[in-house]
């Protein structure tokens, strides 16, 4: 009896330890690299502490020393930013401060994170004067911070193949999107060396998995192609704004994107973590607009799945879109300034007219395609759900001047929307009556199909169909030289990078005229989240269609888009000598000739999507009231 | 005779209403709360009830005629579930898959202030 118990205990202590050696390789690779960075790290502050004069030399010889240190941090880069974003931020954030608005924020207040390592560290060394304890506290709070990830925590998530997948698909994701564009890369001249030492770090990453869980490997056929991305990379120049960025998105980092997803859902990769929230495992190519889903069109009738009642919500919806009532005085609809035929958007103004039909609103009207790849929506981010916003603007005095209880009642005067609404209560059995969710998600509903068409880019990116070299070369400037990357970011070209949690804001300075003698007043974010980053600042938008869409920013002040292309290319507000004092773009100029600026264009034409219009319905929905049937289709201002 | 019979009606309506009230599911909100937003709860207790009943109930509990009985869930378990929720955890049931997040927070509000079962107050999800 006894023996057997021992030789029980033995095989027991043999197969646990035999199970860590299995463990092992990928484990240990993992520990050694991030001691190796943090080896460097060390390196680097002991410089510093060492460093009594701040002589270009010294600054010279400092920057080497971080440029070793971010070479060793991207060969880990596909890890750290996965498992745990927002330690990441103190090690190579891009930002003294940031606030973040991330999904988590549609329950939370947007949050300060302040940033350090060794981006801010370099941009401190650009300063005129140097304080070396200032220097040190960037690095220093690096080091402490990269003890996060030894944590059991984190690192017990490298016991599961699943974080693997995540961590290259969020990798794959950053490659198409930032790795490129010198987004958190101070010195240009170091994106295409930092890329390629990333690249082949992550081979070193792909193997050691590989024999570590030899069940569920990444496969020959992605290994294949992995190794031919790094051979393109090695082979293209190692100035940036020459690299081909086309092609290494569409020949390489898009496939492999495919290979990863396919990859997923044939090993039931289990996700934990909020990086992948956002993001739809069936979606085989990052021009997919399946890609990831920020907002929910249907609202209230989420649960309806029965085809023909979605039609005739969706028909519902046109109608109100088109509607009057909705308005205070039955004079306005939703298609006075988000004109259907127009992009849903209005391209006469700069800024609609306000309610009392003489003065002018304070911004321009954004289109509705593709609003629903937003987190935040406004152009200050004062809403986080389509419905919310739909309610805000019936309800705003100074836009369709409304009441919730009277749109209700005059809505539910016309026979047409009672009937209908009935049978959509019906669907909706926790309610007790139509209220307002029920005519808002019904608009949000109709409108949000035309987000789904695709453009010319998308075409070539998916299925191959060519494209003018003219174009190409465009988007070989969008992600390189003219910097628009950096906060338009693939695939939807908006202010949402990956994994697609959270929107942007930037401080661009735009001016109140074309003439550039002040800053536009509006106060943008601020009046949201008061804080002295969010001064000026605004959501970026989308680059998508934009050719039909001006006028352009905030305010509608350009008309063309040489002018906004000429305002992007002096720098900013400060580039035209405006005071802004927090302004997020570079105020250098991007030296843009003017025929790099035609292929610009002409790539921002290829963003055009071929989306179908429909026509506005005839005749809108008789009411019980008398005087509410003299309303006209669409409104009358 | 009038006066019997007026009064057996009474308590007729009594125990009826004493059989119905026993186990139907009540919202339960703490003394303390401000008027407005017990209302608020209310509100949205009613709405959670309702899609519970139709969405959950069918593995999570009864509702039939005066036996309304659903699990107590505990805090940590629901804030599980609507973290797993927020992240589209695919392993989630498919109905809440596709909920809103107001139809979500109804369910939850539902849950969290529902009275408790004294007879079996754990209940631990399949």
């Amino acid at each position: 009896m006894k023996k057997k118990g021992m030789i029980f205990l033995i095989i027991v202590v043999t197969i646990s330890f035999s199970l860590k050696k299995e463990n092992g390789y990928y484990h240990n690779f993992y520990f050694a690299s991030i001691a190796d960075f943090n080896k460097q790290q060390l390196v680097l502050s002991d410089k510093i502490n060492k460093t009594n004069i701040f002589s270009p030399k010294e600054i010279n010889d400092i920057k080497e020393s971080i440029e070793q240190a971010r070479l060793k941090l991207k060969a880990i880069d596909f890890w750290l930013r996965y498992l745990d974003p927002v330690a990441y931020k103190k090690i190579n954030g891009p930002l003294p401060v940031e606030w973040e608005n991330e999904v988590f924020e549609k329950f939370e207040k947007p949050y300060k994170r302040k940033g350090a390592g060794l981006s801010l560290a370099e941009l401190y060394l650009n300063k005129k004067s140097i304080n070396k304890d200032s220097l040190l506290h960037l690095i220093n709070l690096s080091i402490n911070e990269v003890k996060a990830f030894s944590a059991d925590s984190i690192t017990k998530q490298l016991d599961t193949f699943d974080h693997f997948f995540l961590c290259n698909r969020l990798y794959l994701l950053n490659l198409a999107a930032i790795y490129t564009t010198g987004f958190e890369c101070p010195d240009s001249k170091n994106i295409i060396p930092e890329l390629s030492s990333m690249c082949t770090g992550v081979k070193m990453i792909y193997l050691n998995y590989n024999q570590t869980f030899p069940d569920k490997p990444i496969t020959k056929e992605y290994i294949e192609l992995y190794d031919k991305t790094i051979d393109f990379v090695g082979r293209q120049p190692s100035d940036f704004k020459q690299f081909d960025h086309f092609t290494f998105i569409k020949e390489f980092v898009n496939p492999l994107f495919a290979i990863n997803q396919k990859l997923i859902i044939q090993y039931d990769v289990l996700s934990k973590n909020n990086n992948d929230y956002t993001l739809n495992n069936a979606a085989n190519s990052i021009f997919d607009k399946s890609l990831y889903t920020s907002q929910n069109t249907k609202g209230i009738y989420s649960l309806v799945n029965d085809k023909e009642a979605l039609i005739e919500i969706k028909e519902t919806g046109k109608k109100l879109f088109y509607d009057p009532i909705l308005s205070g005085n039955n004079l306005r609809s939703c298609a006075s300034c988000h004109k259907p035929t127009e992009y849903f958007t209005d391209t006469s103004f700069a800024s609609s007219l306000q309610f009392d039909r003489k003065k002018r609103l304070k911004r321009n009207t954004p289109t509705l395609v593709n609003v629903v790849y937003n987190h935040l929506l406004m152009q200050d981010g004062k809403h986080i759900s389509l419905q919310n916003q739909a309610k805000d603007v019936m309800t705003n005095p100074d836009e369709m001047g409304g009441n919730e209880k009277e749109i209700i009642a005059k809505v539910l005067s016309c026979k047409e929307y009672k009937a209908a609404f009935k049978k959509f209560l019906k669907l909706t059995p926790e309610e007790k009556e139509v209220t307002f969710e029920h005519i808002a998600s019904a608009i949000t509903y109709y409108y949000s199909d035309y987000s789904s068409y695709y453009s010319p880019f998308d075409e070539a990116m998916n299925n191959n169909k060519p494209l003018s070299e003219e174009t190409v070369n465009g988007f070989n400037l969008f992600m390189g030289k003219a910097q628009c990357a950096t906060c338009h970011y693939v695939p939807q070209f908006t202010g949402v990078p990956p994994p697609y949690i959270g929107s942007e804001f930037e401080v661009l300075g735009v001016p109140e005229d074309t003439a550039y003698t002040q800053l536009s007043e509006d106060k943008g974010r601020y009046k949201i989240n008061p804080a002295i980053e969010t001064m000026y600042a605004f959501r970026t938008g989308t680059i998508r269609n934009i050719e039909h869409t001006k006028p352009y920013m905030h305010n509608g002040v350009f008309n063309s888009l040489n002018q906004v292309i000429d305002f992007y290319d002096s720098g900013g507000g400060e580039g035209k000598k405006m005071k802004v004092d927090n302004q997020t773009l570079s105020p250098d100029s991007l030296r843009l000739s003017p025929f790099e600026k035609k292929e610009l264009i002409s790539f921002i034409h290829s963003l055009n999507e071929n989306i179908i219009f429909e026509q506005a319905p005839e005749q809108l929905p008789i009411s019980s009231h008398k005087e509410l049937d003299t309303r006209k289709v669409g409104g009358v201002y | 005779m009038q006066k019997k019979y007026f009064g057996f009606v009474i308590l007729l309506i009594c125990v009826l209403f004493f059989r119905c009230s026993r186990h139907k599911v009540i919202c339960n909100i703490p003394a303390d709360y401000p008027e407005a937003r017990r209302q608020q709860i209310i509100e949205l207790f009613d709405k959670g009830k309702e899609l519970y009943k139709i969405n959950c109930s069918q593995c999570h509990g009864i509702f039939t005629k005066g036996k309304d009985k659903v699990p107590n869930f505990t805090n940590v378990q629901m804030d599980n579930y609507s973290a797993s929720f927020l992240r589209r955890d695919p392993k989630n049931h498919a109905v809440v898959a596709q909920m809103s997040q107001q139809q979500m927070n109804e369910v939850l509000t539902f849950l969290r202030f529902k009275k408790i079962n004294k007879q079996d107050s754990t209940h631990v999800a399949k």
